[in-house]
């Protein structure tokens, strides 16, 4: 129940809702259901769907090691994509932008042909 | 494969290394549990579409390969607002919060083929008896339409079941339909087994193959049936599809249509296919179990509101195809547990509907020693007659009106003290058509044979036979014919399928030499 309010309390905001205005609106509809105790439960699934939202707006560039994130930015074209570093790549580049990954790193590669030697 | 021809593939393959970056659609797990992942993300995903998680990220190469376990997939069956559900096609426990879902843009489909024929798959088509991976299978889709009115034809060759009780009362065509139904432990799965042992008999241009689907059954079962069509050399042209009661509910819904669609593939291509679903109820059971954790609305006894479209969509897939399709046809056998008889239920009258017939057995048959345990009275068959052979259809016209009238007077005799003579005359023909009607299993016969039986005991050969004795009557009456006798009319009628006057003629002339040889017999 916490989710689906909170996912209607997303949807209003993003319809450019005023934030403040929209939480009160949900407070108000709560205390008159006698539901008021879900408020707290609501707060946390709403922080957990803007992260998630968040996520998806987020563009990673996950590199092996940082000496290689010239040429990862100029390989993948990720300008201003956030930086991470993920040592079990060995090497290469993996580029998580919205619902699309990209992913040029050794050790996909490495295993791609393992699995095809082994199969 | 040894190390060093792995290790050699390996060194060729990073030499001729090109480095590349393909995207991929991606989405992540936001909960999982009972099988059951909720992603967010993959807003582009069809429906029956079959996501790949991603298992290697945050651990090493090494980590990578040493798991061993190949690739986990999962099936798509829910779309929703502000995400996907999957089913995990394999070990949930393998799926965890936040791993990265990957979108294969396939819907899910199965090896088929030559070389599957004697083989043991699981639902998703690998093979799990051990004897290594197909080489080049073909593909076919999971879910497919039914072939549409145009595409078909009737109903009209037999597909001999090689038990006499069915043969000739509730006759089943290439192409048909037939559900066999009764309560635990009253011999479904043999009549299924017969059917398929006994096409080893067919000229192996016209044998249909077979493809028996076990689900949600004991392993130790499945391996007994598998060793009884061995021992009866009939595993050669058989496929077995299991998805055993351990599996996930996920892969026993999933069984039928993969066994379905490895159908297919011989029935596109001209020949007649046999499928044995075994059964259907527990596929119904995993499905419900399925929608219940995708949070789809329950109906009747929890079961989701689609559990008649799930068998109707399965059951169409059985045809006899036109000429202009090559004329193949896949026959169905769906077998379906009923609880203390209770045709009434809710999955048995569905599929009762859908299917073109029934052989309804009952434990109280099976428990007084008539086996198969037919209800010939609650059994049908809607298209079969038109299947049937003319010489079965010459000799068994009347054979399940009589064995109803015996029925209603045996309860009758019950209550009365003195019988007429007609009545008793009546009552002793009925109780020796049972006994005639009496097989064992694993011991299907031919049809020649089972016309000559069958013509026999309706022209009272049988009359002056101890009921006691039938068996025995029956048995060396077959043994005379066999002994060159009766050789050239039992050819005549496996060949022409006819039984014309000459024959029974030879027949008749069969019978009065069988009474002076086996005077022993005739009380």
């Amino acid at each position: 129940m916490d989710k689906a309010y909170a996912q209607a309390l997303w949807k209003t905001i993003q319809k450019d809702m005023d934030p403040k205005q929209a939480v009160d609106a949900l407070r108000g509809a709560l205390e008159k259901r006698g539901r008021l105790s879900l408020f707290r439960q609501v707060g946390r699934a709403f922080e957990r769907i803007a992260a998630r939202e968040m996520q998806k707006k987020l563009s990673v560039l996950v590199i092996a090691e940082k000496g290689s994130e010239k040429r990862a930015r100029q390989e993948s074209g990720a300008k201003d994509a956030e930086l991470m570093i993920d040592e079990t790549l060995i090497g290469g580049w993996r580029l998580e932008d919205k619902e699309t990954l990209r992913d040029a790193s050794w050790k996909s590669a490495l295993l791609s042909i393992y699995n095809r030697a082994t199969t | 494969m040894s190390n060093n021809t792995i290790v050699e593939k390996i060194v060729k393959e990073i030499e001729k290394y090109q480095p590349k970056s393909e995207s991929t659609h991606v989405g992540r797990v936001t909960a999982v549990g009972d099988g059951v992942v909720a992603i967010d993300g993959l807003s582009n995903a069809v429906m029956s579409e079959i996501v790949e998680f991603e298992e290697s990220s945050k651990k090493s190469l090494k980590e990578s390969m040493q798991s061993g376990e190949g690739a986990l997939y999962g099936l798509l069956l829910n779309l929703e607002e502000d995400g996907v559900r999957a089913v995990v096609l394999g070990d949930s426990a393998r799926v965890s919060e936040g791993m990265l879902v990957k979108s294969t843009g396939k819907v899910l489909s199965v090896p088929s083929g030559e070389e599957l024929l004697g083989r043991v798959v699981n639902a998703l088509g690998e093979p799990i008896d051990g004897k290594g991976p197909f080489k080049k299978p073909t593909y076919m889709s999971v879910e497919r339409e039914a072939y549409g009115v145009i595409d078909r034809k009737s109903v009209t060759v037999p597909l001999q079941t090689g038990i006499k009780a069915i043969d000739a009362m509730i006759p089943i065509g290439r192409g048909q339909r037939e559900l066999i139904i009764g309560d635990r432990s009253t011999g479904k799965t043999t009549i299924a087994i017969d059917t398929i042992i006994n096409q080893k008999y067919e000229p192996e241009e016209s044998r249909p193959i077979c493809v028996y689907i076990a689900i949600g059954q004991k392993e130790s079962k499945t391996a007994r049936i598998v060793q009884q069509l061995k021992d009866n050399d009939a595993f050669s042209y058989t496929i077995v599809v299991d998805a055993p009661a351990s599996a996930p509910a996920a892969l026993q819904y999933l069984a039928p249509f993969s066994g379905v669609a490895i159908g297919e593939y011989f029935m596109d291509r001209g020949k007649d296919v046999l499928v044995v679903y075994d059964d259907l109820s527990k596929q119904a059971v995993a499905y419900r179990q399925l929608s219940l954790l995708l949070r789809r609305p329950p109906g009747r006894e929890a079961y989701p509101g689609d559990v008649f479209y799930l068998h109707s969509r399965l059951l169409e897939r059985s045809a006899r195809l036109s000429d202009a399709k090559g004329g193949g046809s896949l026959t169905a056998l769906p077998i379906i547990e009923t609880q203390d008889g209770d045709i009434s239920g809710y999955i048995p009258t569905n599929v009762i509907s859908i299917t073109d017939g029934q052989i309804f057995l009952t434990a109280e048959l099976y428990n007084k020693g008539i086996r198969p345990a037919i209800d010939v009275g609650a059994s049908v068959s809607r298209v079969g007659s038109s299947a049937q052979k003319k010489a079965m259809k010459a000799v068994a016209g009347t054979l399940k009106l009589e064995l109803a009238q015996f029925r209603e007077l045996e309860a009758f005799m019950q209550f009365a003290q003195d019988l007429d003579k007609a009545t008793a005359e009546r009552i002793g023909s009925g109780q020796r058509m049972v006994e005639i009607l009496k097989q064992k299993n694993g011991e299907p016969m031919l049809v020649g044979r089972q016309v000559a039986v069958i013509y026999a005991a309706t022209n009272k050969l049988f009359a002056d036979v101890p009921v006691a004795k039938i068996r025995e009557a029956e048995a060396r009456w077959i043994r005379f014919l066999d002994g060159g006798y009766g050789q050239k009319v039992l050819l005549e009628i496996r060949n022409t399928g006819n039984l014309t006057d000459e024959t029974k003629k030879d027949i008749d002339k069969a019978m009065v030499e069988f009474k002076k040889v086996h005077k022993d017999l005739f009380a």
